[in-house]
Parts: structure tokens; C-alpha cells; sequence
């Protein structure tokens, strides 16, 4: 049955021109004819709705394109206009197994250790929450998302455009916390956040650990959020307390965070150390390669996504900085050939949200290839191609990230 | 002949199923003994009996034989490499064994 696995796989996923995929599928052919000579009829495996995990069991599974229990995109159709991502539709991706419920029970009473401080100290989040409250608008984007577009097989979550979505952040500034306590030990160079997820026995915890380091630079926006969309953060999302690193990539936003500690060095833990480095296809993963920290500008269209009427349509979608403000979003409806200026759509909730945008075109009949390109404030502005990489990390090429829309 | 060729075709096969099924039963021992760390402790697999919850539940996976094999000899993620740890041999058992006990045969 191992072709039905190739098969399987290939449709779901672009990777199909892997040529060492191409030749496992030839190669099966013997195989099944073998099987049929048994008197098997190879069947065609069904693709079975997976069901939401019982920790995500609350998300809108209609607006989810369901991976495993731990990744979760949301669909491309379900981005829609808005400048906040509904926080059911949201994507979830988490390393590791999460906590279970309970632990967002009783949300004031987590604590989170700080080392690296002149006065380290254990704080509740109850205590935290005497100590300041801010709220940014920030984009929370998975390393991988845009891995599907690349053509060698990246290894990971098939993430398309969805690994994304624009949140509320409630919680302290990490400075106001690190100024109460005599501020961050010389020499601090890195904020490494640990999670709270328990590693089972036989494990080598660094192996599979979530602690992530940052530059302290990250000092000036982060924050330990208990709240996400004016609700509190749920244990699917990282509750009760989850370090925020607004502009950063997903991972470095540690959920279920225990704590933080200000540290000369970056943590030798796996996820650190060779994950979540960017590295030509086919190395592996090592300290002295970029380590996925502030995000790239990007964007992307929602809206249409596969048909359109002839006549006037109008072309959405969201665009973002990274940790930098943008300065404009160009569409195109003749796959890059001519451009046109875009419109931001509803407010600016600041440099790490997203904009989304809105374009009136005149669409004839056929075939049209819709693509945007969004620019910063420091002139920054999406590239054409992909910039090759083993896993696929930090994609924003226009190109690929563009839709084939037919007009009738 | 045409009787002694397909005798010969089905003692072959008949061979090559006994074959399997070593394979798969040694797969089985990569899969719960041998491999260190041992893939119980990440993977959910019903035939193995295994609960683990760091990777991928395998029965909802249902990986293809060549994704096994990438992953076990490379790594994927958080998962290490078992190239060093385990022979060309023991990996491809365990791919046999994963995909004959996860794949439908009916």
C-alpha cells in the first residue's frame, strides 16, 4: 500500500516535484501491480476530516485546515478583512503537547521565575498584574508559513499562507517587570523564555525543550501577556501567561512561559541552538546560522481566491512590516507585469499589526494571476523569488504567494 | 510450464511474504526497544501500544515509507537523527513495520 501513501501525500502537497518523491512513485508501480496479482484491490485512501484536538476543540474547524493535533492553518478563504483575527480562527502550532486545561484555570496564580535581574524573584501573574498593562496589536506568524511553495520537500507543517493571523496583547511590559527588579544583570545580552510544558521521562529535556532566546533589543516591546482579544489567554494559545515578542516569529513567543531569565548567551536548547536556523537545503541546523527572529514584510491576497466575475472586483488581502511600519502595498492582476497601488483598509493599529488592503480592478474574462507586494517605511519591499532554505523558513516572495483567479 | 511458472511466481511471493514478516516483526522491536530514545516515548502507535504525545500520533499520520525513513535517519524538528544509532536494516524495518500497521488493508 506504500504507493497510496505516496500518492496521498503528493496531492496534498507541492512537494510532488521533489524528484526523489517522482521516482518513489514510478518505483511503487511494481508494487502494486504485485499486490494485485495477490488479489488486493488497492484503494484509494479516503482523506478523512481529522477532528480538532480536545485543547483546540473550541476553534471554528470550518475555517481550519487541521494538520495534527498540534497545527492548525487557518483556511485562506477565513483570513477575511478584518484588522484582528478572530481568535477562533486563529492557527495553532505548539512544539510541544499542550498543559492540560486546568492550568488556565486559576490564571493569577501562575508564577514565572526571573533570573538575570538584579533581584530575581518569583511572580505571580496576579502580582504581575499590579505592576503595569499595556496592549499592542501584533502579528503572530509561524517561521514556516509559505514552506508549502517550496519545491524540495522543506520537512515540517505544509504551511501555505494561514500559519498568520493579527491578535490583541494584554499584559506587563517586560521592562516595567525587569526595571522592578533592579533591572537586567551586566553583561545580559539575550531574554531566554522557558515553557511550562512537562517532557516525559527518557528524554534529554534540552533535546525538546521550548526556550527560546532574544536579543535584549526585544526589551523595549515585550510583554507577558494573560490576555489575547480582550479575553483571557486560553491554554491553547499559551495561557495563563505567554511571553510576546511583537515583530518576532511564533516560536520566540514562549506560551505556557515559567521563566525568563536575562542571559549572556543564547540557550543551548535544540529548538535554540539548530532549530529555527535558516541554512542552504540540505545542512543542518547550527548556532552560527541567522536564528528566526523579526519578521520579514510580506503579504498576501484573500480575496479572490479561484473565480471572479468579469467587470469590477474587488482584490483584499493583509500586508505587514514585520516590527517595521509599511508604507504601501502594490497589486498586480497580470502576474507582476503592471502594478497598482493598493488600499489600506481600516485603522493602523501600529507597526507589528497588519494592514489589511483593498484594490478595485477591472477584470476581462480568462485567466489572471493576482499577486501583491508590500514595502516598509525603510524601503524594505517583498522579492520576487524565494530565498532557498533547508526548512522553508521566512518565505515572501510575491510570486508564490500570489492566486490564479478565472473571470466568467 | 505455464503450471511451474506460476508455482514458482507464488512460492516467491510466499517467500518474499515470510520475509515481511520478519521485517515487520523487527521493526516492531526498533520501534519499542531498540531505537534509544525510544519511539513509545514521543509516538502514539495502537499496534505498539504506545501513548506518546511529543510527535505525531503515527495511526492518524499514516506516513508514507519514504517519510519514516527521511525522519528517522535524518530527524525532522525536535526529532533526532537515528542515522548513527541504527543500521540501514533496522530503519527500513521500522518503515515496514509502521506502514503494515497503519495502512488499511481491506
Amino acid at each position: 500500500m506504500r504507493q497510496e501513501q505516496a500518492l496521498d501525500s503528493g496531492a496534498t502537497r507541492p512537494a510532488l516535484e521533489n524528484p526523489t518523491r517522482r521516482s518513489l512513485l514510478l518505483g511503487s508501480a511494481g508494487a502494486m501491480a504485485a499486490v494485485s496479482l495477490l488479489g488486493f484491490t488497492p484503494l484509494a485512501k479516503a482523506s478523512e476530516p481529522k477532528s480538532l484536538p480536545d485543547f483546540a476543540a473550541w476553534k471554528d474547524r470550518n475555517a481550519l485546515i487541521v494538520y495534527t493535533a498540534n497545527t492548525m492553518e487557518t483556511q485562506r478563504g477565513a483570513i477575511g478583512n478584518g484588522v484582528i483575527t478572530p481568535t477562533d480562527r486563529l492557527f495553532v502550532r505548539n512544539n510541544l503537547p499542550a498543559p492540560p486545561a486546568t492550568i488556565a484555570d486559576n490564571p493569577d496564580n501562575w508564577e514565572v521565575r526571573v533570573e538575570g535581574v538584579k533581584n530575581p524573584r518569583t511572580l505571580s501573574v496576579g502580582e504581575l498584574k499590579s505592576m503595569g498593562v499595556t496592549t499592542v496589536a501584533s502579528l503572530l506568524q509561524c517561521s514556516g508559513n509559505g514552506r508549502a511553495f517550496f519545491p524540495h520537500g522543506a520537512s515540517g507543517t505544509p504551511w501555505s499562507v494561514g500559519a498568520a493571523g493579527c491578535v490583541m496583547w494584554t499584559g506587563v511590559p517586560l521592562k516595567d517587570v525587569v526595571d522592578a527588579l533592579g533591572g537586567p544583570a551586566d553583561g545580559a545580552r539575550y531574554i531566554t523564555g522557558t515553557g511550562g510544558e512537562s517532557i516525559p521521562d527518557g528524554l534529554d529535556p534540552k533535546s525538546i525543550m521550548v526556550e527560546r532566546s532574544v536579543p535584549t533589543r526585544a526589551l523595549d516591546t515585550a510583554l507577558l501577556a494573560w490576555e489575547m482579544n480582550d479575553t483571557p489567554l486560553t491554554h491553547t494559545h499559551g495561557g495563563p501567561l505567554r511571553l510576546v515578542v511583537p515583530g518576532y516569529y511564533g516560536v520566540n513567543n514562549v506560551k505556557y512561559v515559567k521563566h525568563i531569565a536575562f542571559t549572556e548567551n543564547q540557550t543551548d536548547a535544540k529548538i535554540q541552538a539548530s532549530g529555527y536556523r535558516v541554512r542552504e537545503v540540505g545542512k543542518p541546523g547550527s548556532p552560527d546560522q541567522p536564528s528566526m527572529w523579526e519578521m520579514n514584510v510580506k503579504s498576501w491576497v484573500t480575496a479572490p481566491l479561484e473565480a471572479g466575475h468579469s467587470g469590477r472586483n474587488m482584490i483584499y488581502g493583509v500586508a505587514f512590516g514585520g516590527t517595521v511600519a509599511l508604507e504601501k502595498v502594490d497589486v498586480s492582476i497580470d502576474g507582476g507585469k503592471t502594478w497598482k497601488q493598493g488600499r489600506f483598509l481600516g485603522p493602523d493599529l501600529g507597526p507589528y499589526a497588519w494592514r489589511p488592503f483593498v484594490m478595485a480592478a477591472d477584470l476581462s474574462s480568462g485567466e489572471h494571476r493576482i499577486v501583491s507586494r508590500a514595502t516598509d517605511v525603510d524601503g524594505n519591499t517583498q522579492p520576487e523569488g524565494r530565498i532557498e532554505n533547508e526548512r522553508g523558513y521566512g518565505h515572501n516572495g510575491w510570486s508564490d504567494h500570489g492566486v490564479s483567479v478565472t473571470v466568467s | 510450464m505455464r503450471t511451474t511458472a506460476v508455482l514458482v511466481s507464488i512460492a516467491i511471493m510466499g517467500l518474499s511474504a515470510l520475509a515481511h514478516a520478519d521485517n515487520t516483526e523487527l521493526g516492531k522491536e526498533v520501534f519499542t526497544q531498540v531505537a534509544q530514545p525510544s519511539c513509545t516515548i514521543c509516538h502514539a502507535l495502537s499496534d505498539a501500544g504506545s501513548a506518546g504525545a511529543i510527535g505525531p500520533d503515527l495511526d492518524e499520520l499514516k506516513p508514507s515509507r519514504d517519510q519514516v525513513i527521511n525522519a528517522v535517519t535524518q530527524g525532522v524538528g525536535v526529532m533526532p537523527a537515528f542515522e548513527t544509532s541504527l543500521s540501514a536494516e533496522q530503519i527500513e524495518a521500522l518503515a515496514d513495520y509502521i506502514l503494515s500497521v497503519t495502512t488499511n488493508a481491506n
